[in-house]
């Protein structure tokens, strides 16, 4: 009796080095985060993930400066920083890392520049995979009118510039030169370290009579219908579909996973909408 | 210079020694010269200042497997493609009329006060469009979906202050239209036109993606469809700083234009931008385009010195050294993706490797590390190539030095 529950506690031990410890990780977009559990992702959508994880408290919210280049130290090095104290801090061997739009273009900096910080292969080494929500991995046309209409060349220069370098990074050029000289998971272009999956949005529906134009915020749905129109057809009213499956691989396209096969515009795919967080949820 | 790379090859030849003793043996590895599209400094610039900020010293290596099914292909640089346009009008003439041209019913108009001269948001009943030979239709009969800058700022695109964004309804029909708002605030607009139903755009492309300090820029501007009456054409150059100058645009065919300009050796490193404005004619109506790309200009600050060294560990994990001439200090780092022989002889790319250290002026080296269980999962075999080569300056963030063949690794 003593020698099988010897042999017994043997082996339970001997699965438990092996398991590895998971945990997940909440990367937002452009601007700069103090609170983007509540002001970016929403609690509910982030609790509702988290269920997935052996041990639902091995989260974290990232908050950092998106208003900069990816490569700055307040963008990359301030993700590296968290992750780094998040998965030493407690274990996490076995990470996936929620990405929304151009957190996506963030992490896969640390992906791509392996060398850029000492800390950065622990991180990659502790990935399991990305799955990225809407990345602008191509950038966006949007981001180009947006610095257009800040920008006054051959008048003032940049002087009365836009002062987001992260708004301007993610036009379509200058991620053009960022795909085909520092970053990877591009046409043509070596693979990522570790997966980079993307879920594409692909329309946005503002009809008043709609419920489904409501969640996430019918007024901020409102602005992307008419910013579909800078875009190809299939967009989710900031990103075309080509850019936010721009690097990587296909996850899948919102209708085809979604509850009732609905769209997700832009703010709804960082949202508890049509499925999403359970989505999110089943793949910890 | 040749003592300095016999001196670096007798310290990687004592590294090499001391690190693995007896159960390594070395392999050569000869650098290949450059081909056509390579990029590859002359001479080196020495005025750099020493980067700031977080850069790392520590000396880091990393390599990862890459499956040798996925193709790797030679960069084509991007190629720009617009259907909108872009001008500045004042406040009186917005009162008067502004000439719009589209191709396209339902084209998307943007309209925003310029810096602090500007006033308020517009409203739909101040917008009036007179389409050709029609009376005018004002407000919600001519336009629809406006939106102001902040629903767009609450969707999280950061339009500037007083922006309004609408499209102009399909009844009002293509052509030159006439654009007119009711009692406009004083100053100026930035006008932006999207003639979102067009297919005809204008293309930008510059022949490469980087370019270094000195180098000649060229590109080429043309429109996407044959059978277009060119008309005009106008550019500048924008630098890092915002500083503008002009580029030299000549007509090369119907619709084509080849840019050119000098960029300096003291030219500002960073990403630069090309704009293009062009007008034309089709059909007897008038088409209007801007177009813009970006491109890096790098100071030549490091290139690769021609030497190298490498070892091959009897556990198959594979080491290399390369030699790299250094004008200013920097964390200078090389990048490459290893290709290894197939059983027909066929070289196929399986593994990614980079690696960067700091390095004083001189000729030091870099290093890269494929371990064993990379080497060996791959199943490809000697001799290996290390190919899409670059050498880049992690601190000032540029390319110096990208060869689409690298070296030749050969027991």
């Amino acid at each position: 009796m003593r020698w099988r529950g010897l042999i017994v506690l043997t082996l339970w031990l001997a699965a438990g080095a092996a398991a590895a410890d998971t945990g997940v990780a909440f990367v937002h977009g452009t601007g700069k985060q103090t609170d983007a559990l509540n002001d970016y992702w929403t609690r509910s959508f982030v609790d509702s993930v988290r269920q997935g994880l052996p041990d639902s408290a091995d989260f974290v919210v990232i908050n950092c400066d998106f208003e900069q280049y990816m490569w700055d130290s307040r963008a990359a090095g301030c993700l590296a920083d968290q992750l780094h104290g998040f998965i030493t801090a407690r274990g996490i061997d076995d990470l996936v890392v929620i990405t929304h739009s151009n957190g996506g273009n963030v992490m896969r900096w640390i992906l791509s520049n392996p060398t850029w910080d000492s800390r950065y292969p622990t991180i990659i080494s502790a990935v399991r995979w990305v799955n990225a929500l809407a990345p602008s991995s191509l950038g966006t046309p949007l981001a180009d009118a947006v610095i257009s209409g800040n920008v006054f060349e051959q008048s003032l220069g940049w002087l009365l510039g836009y002062g987001s370098d992260a708004v301007r990074m993610q036009q379509e050029g200058w991620m053009a030169y960022y795909n085909a000289n520092w970053l990877y998971g591009t046409a043509g272009r070596p693979g990522l370290p570790k997966g980079f999956y993307n879920v594409v949005g692909s329309d946005v529906e503002t009809a008043i009579w709609d419920p489904d134009s409501y969640c996430g915020g019918y007024s901020l749905n409102l602005g992307l219908e008419i910013t579909q129109a800078w875009l190809d057809g299939c967009s989710d009213g900031f990103l075309e579909c080509t850019s936010q499956a721009g690097a990587g691989s296909l996850w899948f396209y919102d209708t085809s996973r979604t509850n009732g096969r609905e769209p997700l515009s832009h703010n709804q795919s960082r949202r508890r909408c049509f499925g999403l967080d359970v989505i999110l949820r089943n793949d910890l | 210079m040749k003592t300095k790379i016999w001196r670096f090859l007798l310290l990687f030849s004592l590294f090499s020694m001391l690190s693995a003793g007896a159960f390594a043996e070395g392999v050569d590895v000869a650098l290949l010269g450059p081909q056509a599209g390579d990029l590859v400094p002359a001479t080196l610039a020495a005025r750099a200042p020493v980067p700031g900020g977080a850069t790392s010293r520590n000396a880091v290596t990393f390599s990862w497997p890459l499956s040798p099914r996925h193709a790797l292909t030679a960069e084509v640089p991007h190629r720009a493609s617009s259907r909108e346009y872009r001008v500045q009008v004042a406040a009186d003439e917005l009162a008067r009329g502004v000439t719009i041209y589209t191709l396209a019913p339902g084209a998307v108009v943007r309209l925003n006060p310029i810096g602090s001269e500007g006033g308020g948001s517009l409203m739909t009943e101040q917008i009036g469009v007179r389409p050709v030979g029609r009376p005018a239709l004002d407000g919600a009969a001519a336009i629809e979906g406006l939106v102001s800058d902040r629903q767009l700022r609450a969707a999280g695109i950061p339009f500037a202050a007083g922006t309004i964004a609408f499209r102009l309804r399909p009844e009002v029909g293509a052509g030159a239209l006439q654009l007119s708002v009711r009692d406009p605030d004083a100053g100026r607009y930035l006008l932006h036109v999207l003639d979102a139903g067009s297919d005809l755009a204008l293309d930008l492309q510059a022949t490469r993606s980087a370019y270094l300090a000195g180098d000649p820029l060229a590109a080429e501007l043309s429109f996407s469809r044959a059978g277009i009456e060119a008309l005009s054409a106008e550019g500048w150059l924008v630098a890092p700083s915002g500083r503008t100058r002009g580029v030299e645009v000549v007509m090369a065919g119907r619709g084509i234009w080849r840019v050119g300009a000098d960029l300096d050796g003291d030219a500002e490193a960073g990403l630069w931008e090309l704009h293009l404005n062009a007008a034309g004619e089709l059909d007897g109506t008038k088409v209007v385009r801007s177009v813009r790309t970006a491109f890096g200009v790098s100071g030549a600050t490091a290139r690769l010195s021609g030497s190298a060294g490498g070892e091959l560990a009897k556990s198959g994990a594979l080491t290399l050294a390369v030699g790299v001439e250094t004008a200013a200090p920097g964390r200078y780092e090389l990048r490459g993706v290893l290709y290894g022989s197939g059983a027909g002889g066929e070289l196929m790319p399986f593994a990614a490797g980079h690696g960067a250290a700091w390095l004083e002026p001189g000729v030091g080296s870099v290093e890269l590390r494929f371990d064993a269980a990379l080497m060996a999962g791959s199943g490809l075999r000697p001799p290996y190539e290390l190919r899409h080569l670059q050498l880049l300056d992690q601190g000032r963030m540029g390319l110096l030095q990208k060869q689409a063949r690298g070296l030749v690794i050969t027991p």
